[in-house]
This record gives structure tokens, sequence and C-alpha cells, in this order.
């Protein structure tokens, strides 16, 4: 490979422009000359941030700020490739990056754009300092792990950055909805429920204690002031309630003979009812006779005929024929009342056929035709000249003395009729006198029944006022003792052990005990109250907890942002509609959200943790805890895991065998550099690191390193050896040579071997001769005119 | 994350496995989760995602 350096350095910052394609090539130059720098640059192509930045992080800052659109061209590449890097620095971060990205510069393949990445991956570029012994190449290894470590603490603290963003928008109300909280409310409430139940309990039985014990002072109050009127009263009690019983045994007998008396009287039947029905039947008859008499005398009297049926009889026959006789003579006289007659009951009809047929001829008489409304109109004219008509005074007399007899003739029949009454009614008297005799005659002899009755029923009366009176007194009295709250005194003064004996005192502690109990009840009824205040405040706050966690849910349901959220999984979605594990399912949501950006930054915290621990692996622990400080119980695992990585490093075959003489490294003590190996014949030993990093084991320990470089799948490998001083003052250069031409080519393409100035060639070239003058002569242009040579390794 | 980010995860992923080896029992539930979420959060490339994230963390909540 063929490398060029086209460099825009600026600010004193120099780098070698060439690297010529030869396999293994030796570059030889003056301090400062830009060979480190060019080897850095190579690295950066290759994808690799040099060690050298990580360990010095100013190296770093001060390449960004000198070098310029450095560029960086390689040809010679496998199949034929171009690759032309130009760096960007100005675009660089000041702080080291971990790792190679497009930042790093533009490129082209073959001439045409390409990604950083796509140069990387054509070129692998590994340096090993020759200068690097044991304890270098462990703590390198060491870094290398604090570099990872520190990358990806700083990937995990970037992520939980941007998880804490995304929930930025809810991070309050996530703070606030916290069903966490909410369940313990819920466990709080019914806590302080059976606290309350207990409390309400203990208030009762307070109250009902102090009840009792103001009863029993109450009761015993009342036995001390008991006095004579109160006896009295309990005396008088006690005759009363003797007395009603007395009176209500004889009211019982008095009944009995009272409703024997009503049976003998109601045997005997209801004479004296009877009779004063007959005897009222009778006068009614009597003044119904004496009504119709007086009617008979005074008809008869005006008639001027006796009361008698014959001779009434008589009168109306006489009366009757002379209406006949009347009505005759009246009959010829007024032929014109015929015709009025006549006229009235023909006009009727006439009148009814006059709507409907009073066109139509009626009469039809010798060529008069009349219609039935002629007709009609013609007889009303013709009865008005008859009623106009003066009758003659004949006439009028018959037919006055006509209405006269009538009316004689129905005064005859009237008093005829009464006449027949009267005779009935003398009968039904006759009658009713004979049914109230005998009535009369029974009703005597009920008499003595009733009598008695009547006397059993006064007795039974008197004995129930009497009763009543003793009731009324009995109840007047009980009443007063009832006040006065003393049934009697043996009740009372049962009441009143009992009382004690359910209060566990004496007679005389009620006094003193009734202020004790008196604040039982106040102290028993205050902490009702708090835990009441306390119930009530908890049910608020959990109200105010559900609104808040059902809100939430509700708000994220309809969040274009974070819908997404309330079915990050299948299950969450069914269990937030499930009323019974909805607020346990966001509850892990919120669990999930709420923890993410902390889980991150305690992840990222650990693992800075581990790069200080790893950091202080070489060094003596001290006293002060480190402020990355490993939690303690992790360290001994770590340096552990740490020791085992490094004891990896050097069981290598190569190494064993060119170094340990075959030995095992089974044990690595960074404090005291000591290694402890185990021979094939399984003895122990332990070494110092420093044992292995001087005379032939330093040289064997780089060539093994050599051999233990993993193979690169990239197509393009350049191994830089640098830093090989000590080789040369050791005139090892020769068997580098033969190792690099014989074991590196499994490990690289091509081989740089970099090395200051060690030939004064100028002053010596005098004194070489032959091939070696040559290479001198070489070797002295190439210095004159570019501060370094490159010619192969030999 | 790149090719050498691969390798970061892969490096730090053997780490704490052989650390979660080492250390006391009553440390491995906790080591074991921590290893769990950094293995989570590290995804390689463009994988990661804080919906992906933490849809995980819910499924893992609710299944405990």
């Amino acid at each position: 490979m063929h490398w060029r350096i086209e460099s825009k350095a600026r600010d004193g910052l120099k780098v070698i422009r060439e690297i010529p394609d030869i396999p293994t090539c030796l570059i030889e130059g003056r301090n400062g000359v830009g060979k480190t720098v060019a080897v850095q640059l190579l690295e950066l192509v290759s994808g690799e941030i040099p060690d050298d930045f990580r360990r010095r992080p100013a190296l770093w800052s001060s390449l960004g700020k000198r070098l310029g659109a450095t560029s960086v061209l390689v040809d010679g590449l496998r199949n034929g490739q171009r690759l032309n890097l130009t760096f960007t620095p100005a675009e660089w971060d000041t702080e080291v990056p971990t790792s190679v990205g497009e930042w790093l510069g533009t490129a082209e393949i073959d001439g045409k754009p390409a990604s950083v990445k796509d140069c990387s991956d054509l070129v692998a570029v590994t340096r090993i300092a020759g200068n690097e012994d044991l304890e270098e190449t462990l703590k390198r290894r060491v870094d290398t792990l604090s570099v990872y470590l520190d990358s990806a603490a700083r990937t995990l603290r970037d992520r939980g950055d941007l998880i804490d963003g995304a929930f930025s928008e809810i991070g309050a109300d996530l703070e606030r909805a916290d069903p966490v909280e909410l369940a313990a409310d819920e466990a709080r409430l019914a806590q302080l429920e059976e606290e309350l139940a207990r409390a309400e309990g203990d208030a009762a039985e307070a109250d009902r204690r102090l009840h009792r014990l103001l009863k029993a002072s109450e009761t015993k109050r009342h036995l001390d002031a008991a006095d004579q009127a109160t006896e009295e009263m309990l005396a008088r009690r006690d005759e009363l309630v003797a007395e009603v019983k007395r009176l209500a045994s004889d009211l019982a007998s008095k009944e009995t003979l009272a409703e024997a008396a009503e049976k003998a009287l109601a045997a005997e039947g209801d004479a004296q009812k009877k009779l004063a029905d007959a005897e009222k039947l009778l006068r009614h008859r009597n003044s119904r006779l004496a009504n119709l008499e007086r009617e008979v005398d005074n008809l008869a009297r005006r008639l001027g005929v006796r009361a008698d049926q014959e001779r009434l009889a008589v009168a109306v026959a006489a009366c009757e024929d002379r209406i006949r006789e009347l009505a005759g003579e009246h009959r010829e006289l007024d032929a014109m009342g015929v015709v009025r007659d006549l006229i009235d009951e023909i006009v009727a009809p006439l009148e009814g056929a006059k709507g409907l047929a009073g066109e139509q001829v009626l009469i039809r008489n010798d060529g008069l035709d009349l219609t039935v409304a002629e007709t009609l109109a013609g007889l009303g004219r013709r009865r008005s000249e008859i009623l106009d008509r003066p009758q003659p005074a004949q006439l009028r007399e018959l037919a006055t003395e006509l209405a006269a007899v009538k009316q004689r003739g129905d005064q005859l029949r009237e008093a005829s009729a009464k006449l027949e009454q009267h005779s009935q009614q003398h009968e039904r008297v006759e009658q009713a006198a004979t049914e109230a005799e005998q009535a009369a005659e029974q009703a005597e002899q009920a008499s003595e029944a009733a009598v008695r009755s009547r006397e059993a029923n006064q007795a039974v009366g008197g004995a129930q006022v009497a009763l009543s009176d003793a009731h009324r007194e009995l109840a007047e009295v009980q009443e007063q003792i009832g006040s006065a709250g003393l049934a009697s005194r043996e009740d009372a003064d049962a009441d009143l052990r009992q009382s004690l004996a359910e209060l566990g005192l004496g007679a005389d502690d009620l006094a003193s005990a009734e202020g004790t109990a008196r604040t039982a009840v106040a102290e028993a009824d205050r902490k009702v109250s708090d835990i009441v205040a306390s119930v009530t405040a908890v049910r608020r706050r959990l109200t105010t907890r559900r609104t808040d966690i059902d809100l939430l849910i509700e708000r994220l349901q309809a969040s274009q942002r974070y819908g997404w959220l309330v079915t990050a999984t299948p299950e969450l979605a069914d269990d937030l509609a499930a009323p019974d594990r909805r607020y346990e399912a966001f509850g892990a949501l919120r669990h999930a959200v709420m923890g993410a950006s902390a889980r991150a930054q305690d992840a990222a915290s650990f693992l800075t943790g581990l790069v200080g621990t790893a950091q202080e692996f070489f060094t003596e622990r001290g006293s002060n805890a480190n402020e990355r400080e490993l939690k303690q119980s992790l360290r001994p695992a770590f340096e552990a895991v740490l020791a085992h990585r490094l004891r990896e490093t050097l069981n290598s075959a190569a190494i064993r065998d060119a170094i340990f003489d075959g030995s095992e490294i089974v044990g690595i003590e960074p404090g005291t550099r000591q290694l402890t190996l185990r021979d094939q014949h399984g003895a122990e030993s332990k070494r110092p690191m420093e044992a292995f990093s001087t005379g032939e084991r330093a040289f064997a320990f780089t060539q093994a390193r050599i051999a233990d470089l993993e193979v690169s799948a990239k197509p393009n490998r350049l191994l830089v050896l640098d830093e090989f001083g000590a080789f040369v003052a050791a005139d090892r250069l020769p068997d580098l040579a033969d190792f690099l031409a014989n074991d590196a080519a499994r490990v690289a393409d091509q081989v740089v071997v970099i090395l200051p100035l060690h030939v004064n060639y100028e002053a010596e070239i005098g004194e070489t001769r032959g091939a070696l003058h040559e290479r001198y002569a070489e070797r002295l242009k190439q210095i004159t005119d570019r501060g370094y040579c490159a010619v192969p390794l030999e | 994350m790149d090719a050498d980010q691969a390798q970061v995860v892969e490096v730090i992923d053997g780490l704490l496995r052989a650390l979660i080896d080492a250390v006391p029992a009553s440390e491995r539930p906790a080591l074991e989760e921590r290893t769990r979420v950094i293995g989570s959060l590290l995804v390689q490339g463009g994988a990661f995602s804080v919906e992906g994230f933490i849809s995980g963390e819910v499924a893992r909540a609710l299944a405990d």
C-alpha cells in the first residue's frame, strides 16, 4: 500500500507525507518530523481512535485545532482500489470521541464519493509500541476496557435523557397519579374504618357505662331521699290495688245478675213495647176517625143532607137526573156550541197537515175547490164568528145550573166516600182498642221482671263507676310513684345492686366514678371525631387519586403523542379497560415509564463505577473513597473479573512460551505488580512484573504480542511498530526483520517500523562502502529532503 | 452505533456476565436486572427506540 498525506497542518504541526509501498518499511527520522502524527491519522482512517488521545485528551484537542483539511490518500489496495479521505477537524468535537464516525471528514473510493465507514472497512491499521512492557500492556487492556465502559455509560446517559425528554409532557401527571399511593390509601381507609368501628363501639360502651352510672346514682339518690310521703304513696297504691281487685270482682257478680234478669225479662217478651205500640196505634186511628167524622159532618151540613149512605145515594141520583135534564136543554139551545166544538176537533189535524199538503184540494163541491190551507183559514174565521156571538141568557143560566148540579153531585159522592171511610176507620179503631187492651194485660205481667232487670242494670252501672274511680285513683298514684322513680323500695335496692355489680363499683364510688366516666365519654367521642376526620380526608384523597389516574389514562388514550403507551402490550389495553385490574395495570405502566430514565442513569452510574475501579486497578488503594467508587461488595468481584481477563492476555501460548517458560499465570496482584506462576509440575511462585520487562524477555514479549494479534477481516492490513528504539539499542533489528518476514505476514499486508534517527548518516557515510554506502546515501538523501527516510527494513 | 460500538456492547455484555458469576449470591439479582436494562438500552444500530424500550419494560412490569 502506498500512503500519501497532503498536509494542511499549521501552527507547527508536522506530518510525514509518504509511506511508500514497501512490504516491510522502515521509517527513520528526526524527532518532530511528524511520524507519530502520521500513524495517528492512519489509525483514524481505519476507524480507530488512537490510545494516545484516550490517555491524553489534550492531544486530540490540539490535533483538531492544527490539522486543517489534511488528506490521506492510499492506493495499491487490494483489487486496485484507491482511497482518499480529507479530514474536517473544524467539525470535530473537542471531547475525545469514543468512536470514529462520518464527522471525521469526506471520503472517496476510486474517485467516487464514499462514507468514512466505507473507507475504514477497507483498511485496518494496528499500532504496537515497542516500549510497552508487560505492565503497560496490562494497563492498556484495562484502559481499553475503561474506554468501552465509559462509552457505554455515555450511551446509557444519552438514552436516559432521551427517555426523560420523551415523557417530559406527562412527567408531572405521572408523578401525581400514583397507584401505589392509591393502594396505600385504600389500605389505610380499611384500617381507619376498622378503627372507627372499634372507636364507635368504645364510645357507645363508655356512653352506656355513664348512663348506667347516672341511673345508679339517681336510684341511690331516690333511696336516700325516700320520705313518709313516698311511703304513704306506696301504701295507698297497695290499698288501691286491693280495692280495684275487689270492685272488679263485685262488678263481675253484678253483671252476672243483670244478665240473668235480662234473660228473664227477654223471656217475657217486650210487653211494654207492645202496649205502647198498641196504644199509639189506637190513638192514631182515633184521631183519623175523628177527622173523618168532621169531614163527613161538614160535607153533610154543606149539602144539607143527613150523613147517611141511603139518603146520600138518593141525593146523588137526583143530581144525576137533573144533570141529564139540563144537558139536554143545553144541547138544544147551544147548536153553535156544537159547531164550535166540531170546529175545534177539525182544526187540530188540519194544522198538522198544513205544512205538507197545504195546497192540496180538500173540499170539492160543485166547482168550488178548497185547499187544506183555505179550509183551515175558513174554519178559523167561522170559530171567531161563533165566539164573538154572545150566548143567549137562558143558555148561560143552564150552563151555570148544570155546573152547580155537577158540583153538588161530586160533593155528594165525596161525602159518601168519606162516610164509607169513616165506617171502615171505626172498625179499625175497634180493632186497635182490642189490641191495646190485650197489650195492657201482658204489660202488667212483665213490669215486675223489668223492675228486677232495671235494678240489676243500675247495680252494674254503680259498680262500673266505683271501679272506674278506683282505677283512676290508682293510675294517679302510680304516676306519682313513677315520677318519683321508685316502684318500690325493694325494687330500687335490687336495681342499684345490679347496676353497681355491672359497673364494678361500690355505692360510695358512684360520685367519683361519674367524673371519670364523663371524661371517658368525651375522650371516646373525640377519638371517634378524629378518626372520622381522617376517614373523610382519606376518602377525599382516594377520590382525587382515582380521578387523577382515570383522567391521565383518558388523556393518554386520546393523545397522538402518547396513545401508543396504553397499547404497549395487548394485555395492558385489556387490563386498563377492566375495572378490577385498571389501577394495577396503570401502576405497571407508570413504573415502567417513570423508572426507565432512572434505570438508564443508574446503569450508567454503575458502569462509571466500574470505570473508576478499573482505573484504580494498578494503584494503591487509599482510605479515601473515589467519587466513582464501586459498591464495596462488587469491587472484589470486578477486580477478579478484570484480573481474569488480564490473565487471558498473558496466558496465550506465544507469551507463555516466550516469557514465562511455559508456566501459567494463575494470579495478578496489580497493587504489588506481582504475578503468580504455576509451572508444569504444579509448583507456584511469585515474580514481579518488571522481571519480564527487561532484556531478552522484553523483546520476546513484544514479539509475542505481535504473534497474538487477531487477524483482521478487513482486506488491507497495516501493522505499525512504533517506539522500537530499544530494539535498535540492543541491535535486535535483524532479529525483528526476520521475525516480521516470517510471522507478520499472517496479520498484516504491510509492516511499518518507525524509529528515531539513530545513525548520523552524514558523519558516517564516508566510512561505508558498497551496499551499505548506497543504503546510507539513499537514507541521507531522503532525510535531507524531508527529514525522514522510508526504506525497506533489512 | 457502528462496528466499534458493536464491539463495545459485546465487551460490556461479556464483562457483566462474568461479573454476575463472580459476585456474592445476594448481589446477583440486582446485577442481573442491571445487565438486562443495559442490554435493552444498548441495542445496536438504529434499533433503539423509546417506544420499543418502554414497551419491553411495561411487558416486564405486567409480568411481575
